[in-house]
């Protein structure tokens, strides 16, 4: 973590141009801050108390028009000289400030896309160990750490140098002696710094812990609505969520405790250093070795030093702070777990080509938790064009197989191959294209429509969409929503059945007309006579390419050209629909219990 | 205003904070007007009459009130953070216990992404009303007055000068207050979009990944930070502005000030040493000035935010108690309650009803199967009987009692419901299951899971009843999800128990197996299933056929084939031979 910073800002590409022209505005702005009480000193040096020798230093500035012979036309220019360089100073200010914060917010949002094209490419195993809430705050909030990093440290930590560089130089100017006081007041300020920077770091990460916390609990909440409030456990979650506030507020409590020490600590020694110049400075005047002016020169110096000292004192809490972000932001982006294009990946072959789309298992295993095999060495080749539907028991595997196919997980020993390549080694973009996955659960995204049915083909006509949607049978539901095509989903598809859901999400995987066809489960919530309808639709349409359906109707098998049994993660039994019925194994008895009817007409 | 005067109680219930900040405010400006005299007495008194221990005087002076000052913020920054921290969490749980109660039709309507914003972010915005109610405003007044008193005794011209200023301070930001509101909504929409777009795609990764759309989302999201970046700037831009020219006309009282004093010192009218304090005080009104004018603004800028955190409380609860509601009675005879439903019409929108006048009795004990085409209504006569709903027209009845006059609790736990897709929380799976019923015991939890068919994968697992399940419940299968679902109806032990295609994806074997455990399980308990499977159903005492929001057929299995309607065309399709294999 010790260079978290230099690793955060190659993520979010810092842009050469702009920084350039702020280290430039930075260096103008000292200049006009250092100059501001320049003004009032002259003005007491030579009108108020004058001072021999700085009356003969500055006698230039009796050469301005008026000023020859009236201490009032001097005043009034010094007065002028004032306004001016304030007007100057502001003006670089806010250049500054306008430059700072598109860098700020645009390096944000660059790291953040960062993260999350990572996370889109983790694999569903990494996902299943985590929580959507937390993962959205690394990728919305925490992201932010490379803005604190550059316009809370870098920027304001270069302009406290400058400040520090350029005051002393004009306090050397003055006096010494002084000059080196005020600044030897660094070495107990950097020591208190360093002492109090690493509780700072601990408190703040801790903080963002819990509030990660709270945020997934109300994460989970939501997104669990129905079954929260049919069991009547909203005061539960109300207490769970009190109590984590609560250990939130003593978080926040102790993270404020670390900062006030810090300060308290840091300003301590500044008023030191300034006391003592008061002291020292007092006493130069009293002997007349520094002008009056020199000392208000001084004394308002020291106030500003003190600002960038300050400043200087807050980069490291800042830089705590966003410590915290930016290992959470660092640890996806260290997660090995992703799934991407190897080294040389190639394109898979024209479509065109013969048996480019057969799939073939070799030798796989996969388990999600060592020791616990969900598919042990399994080895099968479906030949292009063929329609294989995948049963067994619950949980023996069978979403798992589906899953390595487009590669959203990749097999642990063994290969999957598709027309004699390993899919680690095919480009992911021109694997996924030419597969249409329809998932367990449809997942629908809060948009139109027809913006879920082209969700994998943007362009696609309005006409095109309807075909696949009338192919899916979700057509005649569509129409009677209001806004038809248009109308917009709710959250998850919250406002339609499971069985309008899978509709719509085969019609997806329709419209994406993919020569491989995945689907998992595609009718499990239809109602028999929607099944009838897209099991026939599905019939036509995996015609001609390749196609692996699971199903636990195995009504909605009755097309498939051969039938694999899957149990605890190794096939059990392979044939078509007929000869494994008359086999006796696994198949009959699924089959018998769902057809208690028609399993002896099957025999003869 | 009203929208602030919501925000009272959350403010009010740490009014002991809040008196002590109070007191902490009245001290401030004290040391505002004592922390420049230690530059005068050195100016004119100790460095004139060269006596170094009058400068040591001085310097120590000003040490103490900085000490001083150094405590006072310190104590004032402890309380306010405790006292403001509270408020948030205050606010931030009622508006949680809102979001939960509302029905699921709201949020199908919300995105979870915004919703989080409101409750994580915007509700901050009782912290800043409070602290520009209040808090800030308090302090500065105090400066304002005690220091222009101080002021007048120096020099009475110079302070109505300095005053007069004021003014034009005041337009100058006064016009810029408006835009700057409607930036900060402009920017906040476009954050919420954000996060939106992101907590969508992450929830919806296998899709994503299935489609490869992931670079299409990043773009979605460079385009919206793009905007997020523009207006950024442009707020900057605006409210550097307003700083500049408050500044400025600062800088110029400043300027006119330091003129005329200098006049006066050189008539002898005053000293050097009066000067600089003048010129210090000066810093301290505009200090003051300024932070008044400023909170019009940061007042403008939690408006928007009260706003969004007051939309929510204020949605309309589609599902309300009334206010007399009662407690179920529980009928003493049976621990099976009939369900009722008289004449029920209700619709997602007004225009398009889901059901029509529908009437249904499902007697005390009995068990009644729920079957026909998908988005019938099946689901959301479900929703009606737990209350997650309430019908446009009708009356629902548990037992004999109008459920719109009961409390929506005890509503509630008459029903164990297995919705459609299993809802699992990131717990152990123990806590899961004894999710309806926390008291549990491992003996009864053990009993549902063997019920609904779990209890085999689960003790398979390497933790046991102990493993945590993963955001959704990716790491078990979608069959094992539904059997932690059902165990969790199982171990309810309501007197009804409502199942919404239950079984949906376990394969026909372990389906038949559960089926038949969970009724034996609930002998004697009223049971009203979802199933599209006819096998799991053909055992039920009666079979209701729905259509288009309405009742079209009714009876046992047996009856309705024998009367070959639409329950027999549904079986003929399913059950028919295979002989439609290639």
């Amino acid at each position: 973590m010790t260079y978290w910073w230099r690793r955060i800002l190659r993520h979010a590409g810092v842009p050469v141009g702009p920084m350039v022209a702020i280290a430039a505005l930075l260096a103008g702005a000292s200049a006009a801050a250092a100059l501001a009480p320049w003004p009032l000193k002259l003005l007491v040096d030579l009108v108020l108390k004058p001072d021999a020798d700085v009356q003969r230093r500055y006698g230039w500035l009796r050469a301005l028009p008026g000023a020859r012979d009236s201490d009032l036309a001097l005043i009034l220019w010094l007065c002028v000289a004032m306004l001016s360089l304030y007007l100057l100073s502001q003006g670089i200010r806010v250049t500054i400030a306008y430059l700072l914060s598109g860098l700020g917010s645009r390096l944000t949002y660059r790291l953040g896309a960062e993260v999350l094209s990572r996370l889109q490419e983790l694999t569903l195993v990494f996902h299943s160990r985590q929580r959507v809430g937390d993962m959205v705050q690394r990728v919305t909030t925490d992201s932010g750490c490379v803005r604190d990093l550059v316009c809370g440290v870098m920027v304001p930590g270069a302009r406290a140098c400058v400040d520090l560089i350029v005051m002393f130089l004009f306090m050397w100017q003055l006096d010494r002696l002084l000059a080196l006081i005020a600044i030897a007041f660094a070495v107990p300020l950097a020591l208190v710094i360093r002492w109090c920077t690493a509780p700072l770091a601990e408190r703040a990460y801790e903080q963002q812990q819990v509030e990660a916390q709270v945020l997934s609990l109300a994460d989970q909440t939501l997104g669990a609505l129905p079954a929260v409030q049919s069991f009547t456990r909203e005061p539960e979650h109300d207490r769970q969520y009190r109590v984590l506030n609560q250990r939130l507020l003593v978080r926040q409590v102790a993270a404020m405790w670390a900062q006030l020490r810090f300060k308290f600590a840091t300003s301590g020694v500044t008023a030191l250093g300034s006391a003592t110049i008061m002291l020292l400075g007092g006493l130069a005047v009293a002997d007349g070795r520094l002008s009056l002016g020199g000392l208000l020169v001084f004394l308002a110096y020291l106030a500003a030093l003190y600002a960038p000292m300050e400043t200087l004192s807050y980069l490291s809490a800042t830089y705590a702070n966003s410590t915290g972000s930016a290992r959470r932001v660092l640890e996806v982006l260290d997660t090995a777990e992703h799934i991407t294009d190897a080294p040389g990946a190639q394109y898979l072959p024209a479509p065109s080509l013969p048996g480019v789309h057969e799939i073939r298992f070799s030798h796989v295993s996969f388990s999600y938790r060592p020791g616990q095999p969900v598919l042990r060495d399994l080895d099968l080749i479906i030949p292009q064009g063929q329609v294989v539907a995948l049963v067994g028991p619950t949980g023996s595997g069978k979403s798992t197989m589906l899953s390595l196919v487009p590669r959203l997980l990749d097999a642990e020993s063994g290969a999957v191959l598709i027309g004699g390549r390993d899919v680690r080694s095919v480009r992911l973009a021109s694997l996924r294209d030419r597969i249409a996955v329809v998932p367990q659960e449809p997942l629908l995204l809060p948009m139109s429509v027809s913006e879920n049915i082209a969700y994998a083909r943007p362009g696609a006509t309005l006409d095109q969409i309807q075909s696949a949607a009338r192919a899916a049978n979700a057509e005649e539901f569509i129409l009677r929503m209001e806004g038809g095509y248009g109308a917009i989903l709710g959250t998850r598809g919250a406002t339609l059945s499971v069985g309008q859901r899978q509709r719509l999400s085969i019609a997806r995987a329709l419209l994406k007309d993919a020569p491989i066809l995945l689907l998992d489960e595609p009718t499990s919530a239809l109602d028999p006579l929607t099944e009838r309808n897209v099991v026939d639709a599905l019939a036509r349409l995996s015609l001609g390419r390749t196609c692996i359906i699971i199903a636990h109707r195995l009504s909605t098998i009755r097309h498939a050209d051969r039938v694999l049994v899957l149990d605890e993660g190794a096939i059990v039994q392979d044939g078509t629909y007929a000869q494994l019925v008359a086999q006796d194994g696994l198949f009959r008895q699924m089959h018998q219990v769902a057809h208690p009817f028609a399993a002896v007409e099957v025999r003869t | 205003m009203n929208r602030f005067r919501r925000l009272a109680p959350y403010v009010l219930r740490q009014r002991r904070l809040l008196m002590l900040i109070g007191l902490l405010s009245l001290l401030a400006p004290l040391l505002a007007a004592l922390a420049p005299l230690p530059l005068q007495y050195l100016v004119d008194h100790a460095i004139a009459r060269k006596s170094a221990l009058q400068i040591v005087t001085a310097v120590c002076f000003s040490l103490t009130v900085f000490a001083l000052g150094a405590v006072l913020e310190a104590t004032s920054t402890f309380a306010w953070t405790l006292a403001g921290q509270r408020m948030v969490i205050d606010l931030g749980g009622d508006l949680f216990a809102r979001l939960q109660r509302l029905s699921p039709i709201f949020h199908s309507r919300h995105s979870p992404g915004d919703l989080l914003v409101r409750l994580g972010g915007d509700t901050y915005c009782v912290y800043n009303v409070a602290e520009t109610l209040f808090v800030t405003p308090v302090q500065h007044v105090l400066t304002l007055l005690l220091i222009a008193v101080v002021a007048w005794r120096l020099d009475a011209r110079l302070t109505v000068i300095s005053l007069a200023l004021a003014p034009v301070m005041a337009a100058s930001v006064y016009w810029l207050g408006p835009i700057l509101k409607r930036r900060a909504k402009q920017q906040r929409v476009n954050d919420s979009s954000l996060v939106s777009l992101v907590h969508q795609t992450l929830g919806s990764i296998p899709l994503v990944q299935a489609y490869s759309s992931g670079k299409r989302n990043v773009e979605q999201y460079r385009a919206l930070a793009d905007h997020g970046v523009a207006l950024r700037q442009k707020t900057s831009l605006i409210n550097n502005a307003s700083s500049v020219i408050s500044g400025t006309i600062a800088t110029l009282g400043t300027s006119i000030i330091v003129y005329l004093g200098a006049t006066q010192v050189m008539k002898g009218a005053m000293t050097v040493g009066a000067l600089l304090v003048f010129i210090a005080y000066l810093r301290s009104l505009q200090g003051a000035y300024h932070g008044l004018l400023s909170l019009r603004n940061r007042f403008k800028t939690a408006e928007a935010a009260v706003d969004r955190v007051w939309e929510i409380m204020d949605a309309p609860q589609r599902v309300i108690e009334e206010r007399e509601a009662t407690a179920f009675l529980t009928p003493a005879e049976s621990r099976a309650i009939a369900i009722e439903l008289d004449r029920v019409s209700f619709g997602y929108d007004p225009q398009t009803p889901v059901l029509r006048d529908c009437s249904l009795r499902i007697g005390a004990g009995e068990r009644v199967a729920l079957v026909g085409s998908t988005g019938v209504g099946k689901s959301t006569l479900i929703g009606l009987i737990c209350r997650l709903f309430d019908p446009d027209q009708g009356v629902i009845r548990l037992a004999g009692q109008d459920v719109a006059r009961l409390t929506l609790e005890s509503v509630r736990r008459q029903i164990a419901l297995v919705p459609q897709e299993p809802l699992l929380l990131p717990v152990s799976i123990r806590e899961n299951i004894a999710w309806g019923r926390p008291e549990a015991t491992e003996d009864e939890i053990h009993e549902a899971a063997r019920v609904a068919g779990a209890d085999g994968f689960i003790t398979a697992l390497p933790l046991g009843y102990d493993t945590i399940i993963g955001e959704r419940g990716m790491t078990l299968s979608g069959g094992q999800r539904q059997r932690l679902s059902i165990a969790r109806a199982v171990l309810k032990d309501a007197p009804a128990i409502i199942l919404d295609e239950p079984t949906a994806s376990l394969d026909a074997t372990t389906e038949a197996a559960v089926m038949s455990a969970i009724l034996n399980a609930l002998q004697g308990r009223t049971c009203l299933v979802i199933a599209h499977r006819l096998s799991t159903i053909r055992d039920m005492d009666r079979i209701i056929v729905l259509d288009e929001g309405r009742i079209i057929e009714q009876g046992s299995h047996d009856e309705l084939l024998r009367a070959g309607g639409r329950y027999w065309q549904m079986h003929d399709s399913q059950l028919s031979p295979v002989g439609g294999m290639r």
